[in-house]
């Protein structure tokens, strides 16, 4: 019976590897691992992703005999963005000699769902919008800069756009490195490549870790209840999301707010095609978005001719440059890039991992965002407890977390209030914050920082953010915490640069 | 022959510009129910149309305030200008309103925004301008060295591709996008078929009344405070809806299918509901008024709460408050308006008899209805020249309404104050500073004294006699324009500007403290004290640095015949203020620095202004509404505010305020949820 549950948390920057090993006295009965990832261009001194892989590997050869390979039960993956993935890429070779004996999904990867391929379907074409969009408007932006220093305030413009570019570039990163590659054609996106060469790159390498054989494999789908009497004993692990339900037949979930969906705004449609149609020179078979059919226009060579344009201060008088709107259309690129960005977060493996004697959960949302959080009510799950049975809803389990994994990196959107931490309500509530400060605006979101250490008592961890360093969390007890309280905390947590970790008895 | 026409030419012009539109959006003619009202005539004040020098005959739709330049970026090709001097469309009211005609979303665009144009006009008494044109030094952008006149909005009608639209603060001009339909409302729209933001009346009333708001008050865009962005939406969401209840032919409608309790008069609040689901219903407008109750397919105005003002901090949620309360005192206002009517109609009971509403009776009724909306509307527009020149609430809004209309009407016996009134306490907005709600605390005081020296404050209005006199007859917005910015800054028509009058009649006299307190700015005469407020010097009035903002005229002739002379002057000063949140999160003020130059990491400016309006009949200052540049308070408010350290801001990897600074305000707030056009 399992009776503790070891959770350590990596430092190694902006990213998750979570390793959990799970024990009935002080035997370890089983491994998981969920993600291993870093996002682009960060790092924290010291602490490479290596140095994690070692520490996972000796771990998981602790009391075992012989010099065998690092054995690892489960390997959770959950979601194909480059923070959670990019360990596994097989440039790296990070976890090649390890044997992995069970490999964890969402229903999102499985190469046989029709709901996953009609989710995929889409995402290519976006994506190659996005990096020609990109591209074409950093392009723009550096050889307008004696325009911009020609107007007023042109130089704080400049700069907002230049930001505004590298924001672009960098929910890019977050995809990690495109399939895109130029051609005399124009720009094309490999064919067999969902998102980007990189992570599908790594996807499929952590398939070939699972022995190479999708029997290893489980696609995981809300309302999944997750038992193994003999490798998991007292413990049931629900399966939470990615949802199902509202992705193909309900695009406007009440609310309706547009994070609450993915994949599902049609709106764009003209946009992407309008941006693919500006590189690729053959456009079969489509209008490219343009919104009449034969109807009579000129294009910007001919306008040249019609002196309503080239008068002074018509559209054409270079004194009117100012007002000019060649590439306006484009910055809806930041809203392409959000919304793919926050999709693919919300294809996110949700697990919620109960000890069946305590009650306690720890729960592992991976990136979920709004919609992912709200579909999670709508499942209920019976399950058999001495000899009886009774059902579950998502909202008990919420009452009984004692360890959140916090969604996203702490971003504003990736933790749900109402029906999310309010509903957390244990004494015991511990958070662990996988973040690194500098890398995103808007990461750490403040406000949920401060709800979040209000709810836990003080017992937040931020992994590698020095504005939130971990170790002065564990120097003084916060005043909402009693003495023994207190104990029983720090007690539970080891504080390594390498890692953090935290003990749960159940 | 030729010499009788060209003279009839003259003698006749016409007054009015027909031209066919949709009154609300296309979607609407797709079924039966408002097919029939949907197709309107709009009719805009005649303009000669500018003649396209390029060719014979043609004319474009650009005249005196704008210009519809139709370029398509993203398919790279400009869809040829309508004509609309051609006798063809002359003859029958413009082009046939038509989705799939790009000239006559030019038609409609024109007239959309001339008829917006021209309802401001008719409640400021006087021409509106836009926000002029910014001009840096060479090489050297931080520097402004001048501002120019800015003659017309551009409208361009297919600028985008997305379900957006917005105005464009830097470029002057208004930007529409389309997109593709969502395929989960075939009823309205056609799957997969083409949205057109620019077919929509309501889109385009609002962005033309945010290029108009931000041409009289520029500083409104500044987000200080949750109320001043809400402020800018909710106010052009208020211009759409009563411009909207303005067209008697749609309220017509509507109203001949009432049966039965004409008191009960939910049918006016069911159809503003009705034009915010309309394509490009803006949040606020959507949610402010009322929704179906899902239960019993009835339709139930929502109750105002109290709370609301306090509670609702996200723009649009903000902002349908405001659209809320000004909803509820017009249907206050035409409820008791039309109490007469129903009298006669019912024989007293209140209850009608089977079948139809008589003819008449839905058309004193509709014309009752579109007469409230468009003095409604007249009473917002006109509330502008009584706010404070920045960081406006909703309470002084409130405030602006009330006085602007003590003003206009002496005597309130048709009770629209206390309908004012009503409907924002209902909601929570109390303006600080008032102890109780009624019209005579609201207003703010007339003729408040100063003990400015008398001389002084007369050879002072003399001088705004003489803008008077400059301007009143003039047409030519250049003119004004021209005329104007000389009368504030110095010139050959006014000699000394407005500013240099303020300093030496004022600031420099013995009256300069009351005069900084009148105001609610900071005067010092020496560097070194305004540098230690954060103030900038200016070594040639020798005092504190201020601007003089706004010199408008406002000449209006009151419903019982008096003329209103008042001159308005706004003054703004900026500061530079250094302050952190301490361990037990206080406001903590830890310093200043100078405005001018760089912001420090802790650094943020703060304003102050204040709004000065002069009766030229009285020779006396009548009101002065100002926000003090030594208000802490409000200090801490913006402090708290632009740090979002109060509530849930827009936080998502692109700051809040990168895209805004981009392509203004509005550019990223009024994406359309798709998901809410249904």
């Amino acid at each position: 019976m399992i009776d503790s549950i070891k959770i350590r948390m990596y430092r190694h920057g902006f990213g998750d590897c979570f390793l959990l090993r799970f024990f009935s006295g002080k035997v370890r009965q089983c491994s998981m691992l969920i993600d291993c990832g870093l996002k682009k261009n960060d790092s924290v001194e010291g602490v490479t992703l290596e140095d994690v892989r070692d520490d996972i590997s000796r771990l998981l050869r602790l009391g075992v005999t012989g010099n065998k390979k690092p054995r690892l039960d489960i390997l959770v993956v959950t979601h194909e963005h480059w923070d959670h993935v990019s360990g596994f890429h097989p440039a790296k070779k990070l976890f090649n000699v390890f044997s992995v004996d069970k490999l964890w999904l969402a229903w999102t990867e499985d190469p046989d769902d029709e709901d996953a391929k009609v989710l995929n379907k889409g995402l290519q074409k976006r994506i190659k919008a996005l990096k020609i969009a990109t591209d074409r408007l950093k392009k723009n932006t550096n050889g307008a800069a004696e325009f911009y220093m020609s107007l007023a305030g042109g130089d704080k413009l400049l700069a907002i756009r230049k930001d505004f570019n590298d924001s672009l570039e960098g929910v890019l990163e977050f995809l990690g490195p495109l399939a895109v590659t130029k051609t005399p054609d124009g720009a094309t996106v490999k064919e067999q490549y969902r998102i980007s060469l990189d992570t599908q790159l790594a996807m499929d390498h952590i398939r070939t870790l699972a022995n190479g054989k999708e029997t290893g494999i489980r696609y995981c789908s809300p309302g999944d209840l997750i038992e193994d009497k003999t490798g998991l004993p007292g413990v049931r692990i629900y399966v939470f999301g990615p949802p199902r339900n509202k992705l193909l037949n309900k695009a406007a979930p009440s609310g309706g707010a547009k994070k609450e969906v993915y994949f599902g705004d049609s709106s764009l449609a003209g946009f992407v095609d309008g941006v693919v149609a500006l590189e690729e020179k053959s456009t079969r078979a489509t209008d490219c978005g343009r919104p009449f059919g034969n109807v009579p226009a000129f294009s910007i060579e001919q306008a040249k001719d019609h002196k309503y344009l080239t008068m002074e201060k018509g559209y054409l008088d270079p004194g009117c440059n100012w007002r000019a709107i060649q590439d306006d259309w484009l910055d809806m690129a930041g809203g392409l890039a959000m919304q793919m960005d926050s999709d693919t977060n919300n294809t996110s493996l949700v697990l919620a991992i109960e000890m069946i004697d305590s009650g306690k959960v720890l729960l592992f949302p991976g990136d979920a965002q709004v919609g992912n959080w709200l579909s999670w009510h709508d499942y209920v799950w019976t399950v058999k407890s001495a000899g009886s049975t009774k059902t579950v809803n998502a909202e008990q389990l919420l009452n009984n977390t004692v360890f959140y994994k916090v969604g996203h990196h702490s971003s504003h959107n990736a933790t749900l209030k109402e029906k999310g931490l309010e509903m957390m309500t244990h004494d015991d509530l511990e958070a662990f914050v996988p973040e690194k400060e500098g890398q995103y605006s808007g990461i750490p979101y403040t406000p949920l920082i401060q709800t979040l250490k209000k709810k836990t008592k003080g017992r937040l961890i931020v992994s590698a953010d020095s504005n939130y360093p971990a170790e002065s969390t564990l120097k003084n007890r916060p005043l909402v915490l009693s003495a023994k309280e207190w104990k029983a905390f720090s007690d539970s947590i080891e504080l390594e640069p390498l890692f953090v970790e935290y003990t749960i008895r159940g | 022959m030729l010499v009788l026409s060209s003279k009839l030419q003259k003698l006749n012009k016409p007054a009015f510009r027909k031209l066919r539109a949709y009154a609300f959006d296309p979607s609407l003619s797709l079924t039966v129910d408002t097919a029939q009202v949907n197709n309107i005539t709009y009719k805009i004040e005649w303009e000669d149309l500018t003649d396209d020098p390029g060719v014979e005959g043609q004319s474009l739709p650009s005249g005196e305030y704008i210009e519809v330049i139709d370029y398509d970026p993203a398919s790279g090709v400009f869809y040829p200008p309508v004509d609309l001097n051609e006798r063809c469309l002359l003859a029958q009211d413009g082009l046939n309103p038509s989705v799939s005609n790009p000239q006559f979303h030019q038609q409609m665009v024109y007239a959309v925004v001339m008829l917006t144009i021209k309802n401001f006009e008719q409640a400021l008494g006087r021409k509106i301008q836009w926000a002029e044109h910014l001009v840096s030094e060479e090489n050297n952008p931080g520097k402004i060295k001048d501002s120019e006149f800015v003659a017309r909005l551009r409208i361009y009608p297919h600028a985008l591709r997305q379900a957006n639209a917005y105005y464009h603060p830097l470029k002057k001009a208004l930007l529409f996008g389309y997109f593709t339909a969502l395929p989960v409302s075939p009823r309205l729209q056609l799957p997969g078929g083409i949205v057109f933001t620019c077919l929509s009346h309501d889109i385009i009333a609002h962005e033309t009344t945010h290029a108009i708001l931000d041409g009289l008050h520029q500083r409104y865009i500044e987000a200080n405070h949750p109320d001043t962005r809400a402020f800018h939406e909710a106010f052009s969401d208020l211009v759409a809806l009563f411009q909207h209840f303005s067209f008697p032919e749609v309220l017509k409608h509507q109203i001949a299918r009432t049966r039965g309790d004409l008191g009960a008069q939910n049918l006016l609040g069911q159809l503003a509901e009705q034009f915010g689901k309309a394509i490009g219903g803006y949040g606020s407008l959507r949610d402010a008024i009322g929704a179906t109750d899902p239960g019993t397919g009835k339709w139930m105005p929502y109750q105002a709460d109290p709370t609301d003002y306090a509670t609702k901090i996200e723009v649009h949620e903000r902002g349908s408050i405001l659209v809320a309360a000004v909803f509820d005192a017009f249907l206050t206002i035409y409820k008791q308006r039309i109490q007469s009517l129903l009298r006669i109609a019912t024989g007293g009971s209140g209850i009608l008899g089977d079948g139809d509403l008589h003819p008449d009776m839905v058309n004193l009724l509709s014309q009752t209805a579109a007469d409230t909306a468009l003095r409604i509307l007249r009473i917002c527009v006109r509330a502008l020249d009584y706010c404070p020149p920045l960081d406006l609430t909703f309470g002084e809004y409130l405030r602006a309404i009330i006085t602007a209309d003590v003003d206009m009407v002496a005597e309130d016996d048709k009770n629209y104050r206390v309908a004012f009134i009503e409907a924002f306490q209902k909601r929570g907005i109390f303006p600080s500073g008032v102890r109780t709600l009624s019209v005579e605390t609201l207003a703010y005081e007339p003729f408040p004294e100063f003990q400015l020296s008398q001389t002084s404050q007369e050879i002072f209005i003399g001088f705004l006699r003489e803008f008077k006199e400059a301007i009143s007859y003039e047409t030519d917005r250049q003119k004004i324009y021209e005329i104007t910015k000389e009368f504030i800054s110095g010139g050959k028509n006014a000699r000394m500007g407005l500013h240099t009058r303020i300093n030496t009649k004022f600031l420099q006299s013995a009256d300069g403290g009351r005069f900084a307190e009148l105001t609610g700015l900071l005067f010092p005469s020496q560097k070194k004290d305004c540098e230690n407020l954060g103030i900038c010097f200016s070594m040639n009035s020798k005092t504190a640095t201020y601007q003089v903002e706004n010199l408008w005229l406002a000449n209006r002739v009151t419903p019982d015949g008096k003329i209103v002379n008042h001159v308005i002057v706004t003054l703004q000063q900026k500061r530079g203020i250094r302050a952190r949140i301490d361990e037990n999160g206080h406001f903590l003020m830890t310093g200043y620095f100078d405005p001018s130059g760089q912001i420090p990491r802790d650094g943020f400016i703060f304003r102050g202004g204040t709004t000065l309006i002069y009766d030229l009949d009285s020779m006396k200052l009548k009101y002065t509404i100002k926000k003090s540049i030594n208000d802490i308070d409000r200090m801490e408010r913006q402090y708290r505010f632009i740090n979002e350290l109060d509530a849930k801001g827009d936080i998502t990897y692109f700051k809040s305020d990168t895209l805004s600074s981009l392509s203004g305000p509005f550019a990223f707030m009024h994406s359309f949820d798709q998901n809410k056009l249904k």
